[in-house]
């Protein structure tokens, strides 16, 4: 592949970069914006485009980088970690849908365009390592490697967890954890309110949701809630299999003491880089991530 | 594969490591009961029953079931509107109001004449007992449709009281004549209950149009109403309207 047709094909992916369209306008906790494109209609498919597009750009471009400041091919690192982007974006458009295990199935579409994203950025085969979130961990699957398949415990997402299970305002909601494939907990009849943001129906913290389970406002309010976290869920995944492991696997490595844990325990800093981000962002409706999350809930 | 101990991190990234994970701790998580506007408040309905020239009854209205004190919408098991012996259905229902809007012939309605009485009840709400209801007596009217007076002297138009007593009672009554000509109108009203005659002096009269001029009567009561208790209330306009054709005859 030339030189050029790489960064065409960055470019013609970040046209694509999620826009307002009517598919993301939901009734919710947040203030309507008198200038939030929800003024303006569009198709819905023109939101999937959209969704697809800025994935397969995010994770083009981290493989592409990435294979370049290490002295190999862009081009061919980008194509493939694109492809990985559009899966993990199908991923998404079914970890919305409302049938039970979506949220389960749409997660490891996702891992698995995630992990060819990363394999392409370290310059690997496309499938000589496959990570798949498992509950509170994931299943790291590298078929030549001496053990080829190891568990690693997530950190933050064993840490909230047993924060739900000790804190009385929520209850773990089995059904929702198995369909979802992460613990869900719900609250009884309350909101939830993250430090420093307006009420919400739902938080996601390293993979771990906390949803309001509120009957006056309907069971449609909880499923749309649910969606919109599921969504969040693979957001976190993708930030941390693209993001955060690379460099959180370097730093533990390197750090004293802490080096032994490395193979076993991923610390999962894919929430707080979007709480980082949401300084760049601070209007709730501009967020990228929100925006998708919403449209795929819907 | 490289089995060489890599050499510690930069302070660097520890610190942006440490700086992520303490962002976790900022991330506390509070719970908090959602606040519904209007829970609690009673359900209202606010509407109007006309009696147009004791030949139609015209009702509107619009019930707000409202929230009750739990924050869930009431129910509204039974949403029709009882006036006479008819049952009204709501025209519209939204997932917080039901409005109507009928006419009913009076005979049809049940009504032997325009004197009433007619008798009101609102839609069943849950939760807030028994809902408001009224019983309500027109005013009539004496002369015919269309009457003459001579050139020169006064328009009269007679009003009979209504023939019982409204009930509850009406909080506000007030009255307007309205002598429409070629070119304009007069307009002649008061609060209270309207007199039994009331005389538009010819000074005060438009250019009749074509020798006739269109008199309009209406009398308006609003009626605030509790149900059993009050939980559920209900504002009423009651208005009684007549027209009349007024000819003109010259003076002899």
């Amino acid at each position: 592949m030339s030189g050029r047709l790489p960064l065409a094909l960055a470019a013609a992916a970040l046209l694509l970069l999620p826009a307002g369209v009517a598919g993301q306008c939901l009734p919710n906790a947040v203030p309507e914006d008198p200038d939030n494109p929800c003024r303006i209609d569009f198709p819905r498919w023109t939101g999937h485009v959209a969704a697809a597009g800025a994935n397969a750009a995010m994770h083009g471009l981290a493989a592409g980088v990435w294979a370049a400041v290490q002295g190999r091919d862009f081009s061919q690192a980008f194509t493939v970690g694109a492809a990985g982007g559009v899966l993990a974006y199908g991923g998404k458009a079914m970890a919305g849908q409302r049938w039970d295990g979506a949220g389960l199935l749409g997660r490891q579409m996702a891992a698995l365009g995630t992990s060819l994203s990363r394999n392409a950025a370290d310059g690997v085969g496309a499938l000589d390592r496959l990570v798949f979130p498992v509950g509170l961990g994931r299943l790291y699957v590298t078929p030549h490697a001496d053990r080829p398949i190891r568990f690693r415990v997530d950190a933050l997402a064993l840490g909230w967890t047993v924060y739900g299970i000790v804190e009385e305002e929520v209850t773990l909601a089995w059904d929702a954890s198995l369909s979802a494939g992460t613990p869900v907990f719900l609250t009884n009849g309350k909101l939830v309110h993250r430090h420093g943001n307006a009420h919400a129906a739902g938080v996601t913290q390293s993979g771990v949701v906390f949803a309001a389970d509120i009957p006056v406002l309907g069971g449609a309010f909880l499923d749309r809630a649910l969606a919109h976290e599921r969504a969040h869920v693979l957001q976190h995944d993708q930030l941390f299999g693209l993001f955060t492991d690379p460099a959180e696997d370097w730093v533990l490595r390197r750090t004293p003491g802490l080096a032994r844990l490395e193979p076993w325990v991923d610390v999962n800093l894919g929430t707080q880089l979007l709480q980082a981000l949401g300084y760049v962002f601070p209007e709730w409706a501009d967020r990228p991530w929100e925006l998708e999350a919403t449209f795929m809930a819907r | 594969m490289n089995h060489k101990r890599p050499g510690p991190a930069p302070r660097a990234a520890r610190a942006v490591c440490a700086a992520l994970l303490a962002l976790s701790a900022a991330g506390c998580l509070d719970f908090v009961a959602p606040e519904f506007t209007g829970a609690g408040a009673p359900a209202t309905f606010n509407g109007a029953i006309r009696v147009v020239d004791g030949a139609a009854l015209l009702v509107d209205g619009r019930l707000v079931p409202g929230r009750a004190g739990t924050g869930f919408l009431r129910a509204v098991p039974a949403p029709e509107l009882l006036v006479l012996d008819t049952a009204v259905a709501p025209v519209q229902v939204t997932e917080t109001a039901l409005d109507y809007q009928s006419e009913l012939p009076l005979a049809e309605a049940g009504a032997v004449d325009a004197a009433g009485p007619v008798a009101w009840r609102a839609p069943v709400v849950e939760g807030v007992g028994e809902p408001p209801a009224m019983v309500w007596y027109p005013y009539r009217p004496v002369a015919p449709d269309t009457f003459s007076v001579v050139a020169g002297q006064d328009v009269v138009v007679r009003v009979l009281p209504p023939a019982g007593a409204t009930t509850p009672a009406p909080d506000r009554t007030s009255w307007f004549v309205t002598v429409v000509g070629a070119a304009g109108s007069v307009r002649v009203s008061a609060d209270g209950v309207p007199p039994e005659t009331i005389r538009i002096p010819p000074a005060f009269l438009p250019e009749p149009a074509g020798e006739r001029w269109r008199v309009r009567l209406q009398v308006f009561e609003q009626v605030g109403l509790s149900g059993a208790g009050a939980d559920y209330q209900a504002q009423l306009l009651l208005e009684t309207r007549f027209d009349w054709l007024v000819d003109r005859l010259p003076s002899p």
